[in-house]
């Protein structure tokens, strides 16, 4: 044991990066393999196997990576986080549960409760025995966060929450979440709102899971109906909502993306064709296909330089550039415009929906779960309103709702 | 930035060109010469040659400083950035065959004054007929003598010496080096082109005399050349970007600047994507092991080729009526862009040579 009584030898002391690296490897070579065997599972089935993952990386110093040792976190660098995501992408393993419960509102949690909270509340959730969720997105409020209407009215030392949440990923699993809520809508819409975390087993609160275009259901509805919050829960001032909620999410700046954009790669493209005739020439000749195969393969490789790039700069202490929030706005749109190409080229054929797809391998399930990637965490058009506004400095839409009331704003 | 991580003297060396550019080059330079006919700008070719960014990526002992490709890659991505008019991407690439594949007799022949400015070197290598890199040249080169037409020669016009892609007396593809000097040698420069300043001839050859290359190198060149002329790409897209977005700040209609409006937003923030993901793809490239190279070069041109051709198109939009007139500079990105995407190989031929080859690899 070490002076501070964690264990000796955590992943983390290890301060030569690519050192750092081997030992992910060999760490994930040995245990990673029995928790890919996914096929056939129930849900609950993978959802144990994906908890018995996390507690095994809790034990190991790889969850939670950059979070303090004490709190059960691996107590490592941004960097050492992003490396061992890398490598643990080379497997299909059951992370999902837990990617947004310890990418920001453990993070956000543990940089605004207490100690005691901390203490009680994040080793749990990093050992994967609990997950958080975050409840954001509303009906009236996806890209314009601060129009959101669930309301927070105060009671003595509780604050009562009514309303809806929408898009909530992981709701129907998660134990605790993050929220904003207003409590004051006679102010300008970023003033009148709070920040808390909350239990999502109280009372009040009812969950119903939306079906994808795809099938899947892994976002949500919440409703809350007179859910109460102590105001002990409460995760800076009032009024501060906003300012916590974009902090939250500017945490995963710099999470791993793969530069596939989570289509097929090109192997997996010209396997997926290679079989296939157009005018009794083959696919593979035709010059549309190979347009769109060509887009993929020169975004998969300018994007992995832009990766390179952002993981040296980390590894020297500076901040990545900028260009790094173009690898959704590409990918996204790239994926669904090869996907239908692909199909096209398959013929009638491609549209049988065929069951345990995968969309890398299926490209008419590829088409069909695209689209959402084009929305969330952030439609192509607000991502283009940010670089132009962020990055080349032109000027913010006009906004008829600024400074008004936010009870006065035209609904 | 050609690498801005690790590498400071990368760094320096490109602000350093940036600064000396600005001072050297400009836009009204390029308007003159439009007008005028196998004219480059020679102020600018001293320039390069005295502060030794010719040599600087040949060997110490073939005169060269040493350095790499990276280094003359941030030197193009600034000439580009200036839309400087001289020739540095067609000799560069040249000499550097000549260091790699040539003879020591041709390496003396050529290089001193090529380093040093007082000779152009070009790469010769389409023909009539096809958009790409020809498969089996119709030029040929037998006895030691050369015969047939190479087509839009870039700096044709001026060059001393031609790298020219021909068929040998085997059958096999030669790189054949030719003083254009000689009798042999027929140089009809384009009266009038889309880029005056580059220098555009065809370049007919009746049994001149010229120095085979070692080897079957068409394919170095080009992949070079589709390297270095990809930063020249990322740094004239990323200066006709940023005019344009100077210009949709300063410009108002409706009571607002036109930078205001999402239509203008968005349509820059497409071309920053686009200028990105080639910056991203040339990078690439040039870190490449030798067996990648092709095909990262052929990504770094296709995604250069858009680049320039998304940023000046959709830049001189931007401006309006004043954006399609000589009195605007965005005519010159316009031009340049276009002739970036055309000199060394379409669009077409790249894109089926970077499928051809990533599919190969996967068969292998």
């Amino acid at each position: 044991m070490s002076a501070d009584g964690s264990p000796t030898a955590f992943p983390s002391d290890i301060q030569d990066i690519e050192a750092y690296r081997a030992a992910a490897r060999a760490w994930l070579a040995k245990h990673a393999p029995r928790f890919t065997e996914r096929h056939g599972l129930s849900q609950p089935e993978d959802l144990a196997l994906a908890r018995e993952y996390q507690t095994l990386k809790s034990e190991a110093g790889y969850a939670a990576i950059t979070q303090p040792r004490h709190l059960g976190g691996g107590g490592g660098s941004q960097l050492q986080k992003v490396v061992f995501a890398l490598e643990e992408s080379a497997y299909d393993l059951p992370t999902n549960y837990f990617a947004i419960s310890l990418g920001q509102p453990i993070p956000i949690m543990v940089e605004y409760a207490t100690e005691d909270q901390k203490a009680r509340l994040a080793p749990p959730a990093i050992r994967g025995e609990t997950i958080w969720c975050q409840l954001f997105s509303e009906p009236a409020a996806g890209s314009d966060l601060a129009a959101l209407r669930l309301s927070a009215r105060l009671d003595g030392d509780t604050w009562v929450l009514n309303g809806q949440k929408l898009w909530t990923s992981y709701a129907q699993y998660s134990d605790w979440a993050v929220v904003v809520a207003r409590h004051d809508p006679n102010v300008p819409k970023h003033a009148g709102l709070t920040y808390f975390f909350l239990d999502m087993h109280a009372p009040g609160i009812e969950v119903r899971p939306i079906k994808l275009l795809s099938g899947g259901s892994h976002v949500n509805e919440v409703f809350f109906d007179d859910v109460r919050v102590p105001d002990s829960q409460r995760l800076g001032a009032i009024g501060d909502g906003f300012k916590i909620a974009i902090h939250t999410l500017m945490i995963e700046r710099y999470s791993v993306m793969d530069p596939w954009g989570s289509g097929p790669n090109v192997q997996q493209m010209v396997e997926g064709l290679k079989t296939y005739q157009v005018n009794g020439r083959p696919a593979l000749e035709d010059g549309a296909v190979r347009e769109a195969m060509a887009d993929a393969i020169i975004n998969n490789r300018a994007l992995t330089e832009i990766n390179r790039r952002a993981y040296a700069a980390m590894a020297s202490g500076k901040q990545p550039g900028p260009e790094g929030s173009i690898t959704k706005l590409i990918t996204a749109a790239a994926r669904l415009k090869l996907a239908r190409t692909l199909m096209n080229t398959q013929g009638p054929a491609a549209l049988e929906l065929k069951p345990g797809a995968e969309a890398r391998t299926d490209f008419t399930l590829g088409w069909l779960s695209a689209p959402p990637s084009r929305v969330a965490g952030g439609t192509d058009q607000i991502l283009r309103n940010t670089i132009a506004e962020k990055i080349l400095g032109l000027p913010q839409d006009h906004r008829p709702d600024k400074g008004v009331p936010f009870n006065k704003i035209p609904t | 930035m050609a690498d801005d991580t690790g590498d400071e003297d990368l760094e320096l060396i490109q602000e350093e060109a940036r600064r000396t550019l600005a001072g050297v080059a400009s836009p009204e330079i390029l308007r003159g010469l439009l007008t005028r006919t196998g004219e480059f700008h020679t102020a600018l070719w001293d320039t390069v040659a005295e502060l030794g960014w010719l040599g600087m990526s040949l060997p110490e002992a073939d005169g060269g400083l040493g350095m790499g490709l990276a280094e003359r890659c941030a030197i193009a991505e600034e000439i580009g950035r200036a839309l400087g008019s001289a020739p540095f991407t067609a000799s560069t690439c040249a000499m550097s065959a000549v260091s790699r594949f040539g003879s020591d007799a041709l390496k003396q022949a050529l290089l001193p004054d090529a380093i040093a400015g007082k000779a152009i070197l070009t790469v010769a290598a389409f023909e009539a007929g096809d958009g790409g890199l020809p498969t089996r040249p119709v030029t040929r080169f037998e006895n030691g003598k050369l015969t047939g037409t190479k087509v839009g020669v870039s700096a044709g016009a001026f060059a001393h010496h031609a790298l020219v892609h021909a068929t040998g007396a085997d059958g096999r593809n030669v790189v054949v080096a030719v003083d254009l000097g000689q009798p042999g040698v027929n140089r009809r420069v384009y009266p009038d082109s889309v880029d005056n300043s580059r220098g555009y001839a065809d370049l007919a050859f009746d049994g001149a005399a010229g120095a085979a290359l070692n080897g079957d190198v068409i394919h170095d060149i080009a992949d070079e050349l589709a390297v270095v002329s990809a930063f020249e790409q990322v740094g004239g897209g990323s200066a006709s970007l940023y005019a344009a977005r100077d210009y949709a700040l300063q410009r108002r209609v409706f009571g607002q600047p036109i930078g205001a409006f999402q239509a203008i937003k968005h349509g820059l923030a497409d071309i920053y994507v686009a200028v990105q993901v080639a910056t991203g793809a040339a990078r690439a490239a040039v870190r490449a092991s030798a067996a990648e190279l092709p095909a990262a070069a052929a990504a770094a041109r296709v995604a250069g080729i858009r680049a320039y051709d998304l940023a000046s198109t959709e830049g001189m939009q931007v401006f309006g009526g004043i954006g399609v007139t000589w009195e605007a500079p965005q005519h010159l990105y316009y031009r340049r862009g276009r002739c970036l995407a055309v000199e060394w190989g379409g669009e077409p031929y790249w894109r089926n040579r970077l499928l051809d080859l990533s599919i190969e690899g996967l068969a292998a």
